[in-house]
């Protein structure tokens, strides 16, 4: 029979939902200034060279010095958590619910020890896009109801114990955005990793931010250096309306599509590191040069592949798929301008959650 | 063989999420089908996942949700994912090869009327033995319970053995063809 073989279960979203309206009735608050993150507090980061992992470690003991033991018992997970290390979405709060301390709940000395935090791990441009696209979030109408995003709705949460040495990880996400930092000594990736934005182009204070513009435009100068060969081997026939490796499919690889990199010239193959960049620098320069030396290496064997129109301000989706590198670049039709929400996703086929970092 | 259903029950709780407002941050109108084909020496896997959109949802279950009861039994779980099996053509080398119901995981039905829920369906076939050398593989997805956008990738193989040298797809990726190539 074959229900002797079925399974009932209650989904573990399901659950989650449940306790995440039973939170919001609970601990609402007032959203807290903007001024709290901001590129100029990105530029105030702690300076001079050293280790990622011991300056992210005593930034993370000043942040969980400043908690008290029922939060620090919420932040902290062990380091072989998979359920946890899997946490993560593009979804919002009242449809996916994640684990660790949430922003909004943080005193003000609290929130500022976790914004140093990220701004201690982070380079400045990666600090930058997260700031862009946490107040983009911030100013993207909210729904009545039980769905809830903003600056305040950012989880931070770590597995393993801060160190200099040994492995651990950095949590940081919310809606549209999922930063899963794996540090182990002085090996580090930000594999996966989930980048969004929406509005994806939006006023602040008189100034335009576009916290993946880089991206967009670095794309779109790429695809149009090309020749025309090169160009005809890198767009793809069909429409891809969405991430086909986003959120929710960890240990999956699709076979590589596109124009080989090998084809380019000298400036085509900047243009692609720099565009690479735009995800793997999110992190300091510590971890971010050794894995850009490990891209360049395998530059040869990238592919770049392209679906859309090419001309610059439209919405195009494209990937870059490579030895020890995957990303992608979808605009999404929902919420009508797809040029005005867009979803990313980074890979590592080599290193996810830091896997070959982690061996001894 | 049919390995196993994962069904999931629902009730009360889902005048919970009927109250929640389209948010921007899912689908709406639209389903998504999202297919991956997955080339082994002896076996196609292909997995389907389906994730409907918000206003789409509750036409979705009427699909599944046969008796109208408010869950989602195995039986009715069962004859979906045989729906949309029959709705799927596999060809290799130009011939039909029939497919296998594997897997059926079907989230609370309160989860997809949040426009987050995801119908995954996977479906295999036995293939013959393989000479070395160049094969294609078809897949034509007709499976419509409501409006649709469709994603259709090969995975990259796990062995050595196959070599995926195209992929092929029309422009609403219904259809994908896979040019291959086994190594003995």
């Amino acid at each position: 029979m074959i229900h002797s073989r079925s399974t009932i279960r209650f989904h573990p979203r399901l659950v989650a939902g449940l306790a995440s309206l039973l939170a919001s009735a609970i601990v609402l608050g007032p959203i807290s200034a903007p001024a709290q993150v901001s590129p100029s507090s990105a530029e105030s980061r702690p300076a001079g060279p050293g280790p990622l992992a011991a300056a992210a470690a005593r930034a993370a003991d000043a942040f969980i010095a400043t908690l008290d033991d029922r939060q620090r018992a919420r932040v902290q997970f062990a380091f072989d958590d998979e359920a946890q290390r899997k946490n993560w979405s593009n979804l919002p709060t009242g449809i996916y619910q994640r684990k660790g301390l949430r922003l909004g709940e943080l005193t003000p000395a609290q929130r500022a020890a976790a914004l140093a935090l990220l701004a201690a791990t982070l380079s400045k441009s990666g600090y930058e896009k997260v700031w862009g696209i946490m107040e983009g979030d911030q100013v993207l109408p909210k729904p009545a109801g039980n769905i809830i995003f903003g600056r305040d709705e950012y989880y931070l949460s770590f597995l393993g114990k801060p160190s200099a040495t040994e492995p651990w990880s950095i949590q940081f996400g919310g809606h549209h955005l999922a930063l899963n930092l794996t540090l182990a000594g002085r090996r580090g990736t930000l594999a996966p990793s989930h980048t969004a934005a929406q509005p994806a182009r939006f006023e602040l204070q008189g100034k335009t931010i576009r916290p993946l513009g880089r991206e967009n435009d670095l794309a779109f100068e790429l695809i149009n250096n090309l020749g025309a060969a090169e160009r005809q081997h890198a767009i793809l026939g069909a429409k891809f309306r969405d991430l086909v490796l986003g959120p929710g499919h960890d240990g999956r690889m699709i076979a590589p599509e596109g124009v080989s990199a090998s084809t380019f010239n000298a400036h085509q193959k900047q243009l692609l590191l720099d565009l690479i960049r735009e995800w793997v620098g999110i992190v300091g320069d510590d971890a971010a040069a050794p894995k850009m030396a490990e891209v360049q290496a395998g530059l040869n064997e990238t592919r770049f592949a392209w679906s859309g129109p090419t001309t610059q301000g439209s919405a195009a989706y494209f990937r870059i798929q490579g030895p020890a590198v995957f990303i992608e670049y979808a605009p999404q039709t929902l919420g009508g301008d797809p040029t005005q929400h867009i979803h990313t996703i980074y890979r590592d086929p080599t290193n996810e959650y830091g896997k070959r970092d982690r061996k001894p | 063989m049919r390995s196993a259903r994962h069904i999931y029950i629902f009730g009360p709780l889902a005048l919970i999420f009927a109250l929640l407002p389209s948010a921007s941050a899912h689908r709406l109108d639209e389903c998504l089908q999202a297919a991956r084909l997955d080339l082994t020496p002896d076996r196609f896997t292909l997995e389907l996942d389906l994730t409907p959109g918000i206003q789409t949802a509750d036409a979705f279950l009427s699909r599944i949700d046969l008796d109208r009861n408010g869950q989602v039994s195995g039986v009715e779980a069962d004859a979906y994912g045989d729906l949309v099996r029959a709705a799927i053509q596999l060809r290799l080398d130009g011939r039909r090869l029939g497919l296998t119901v594997d897997d059926v995981t079907m989230p609370p039905p309160e989860e997809i009327r949040s426009g987050a829920g995801n119908v995954r369906i996977r479906l295999t076939t036995k293939v013959p033995a393989l000479r070395a050398g160049p094969h294609r593989v078809a897949v034509r997805n007709r499976h419509q319970p409501v409006a649709s956008v469709y994603l259709a990738n090969a995975l990259l193989p796990d062995t050595p053995q196959i070599e995926i040298i195209r992929q092929q797809r029309d422009r609403l990726q219904r259809n994908l063809e896979v040019q291959f190539l086994v190594r003995r």
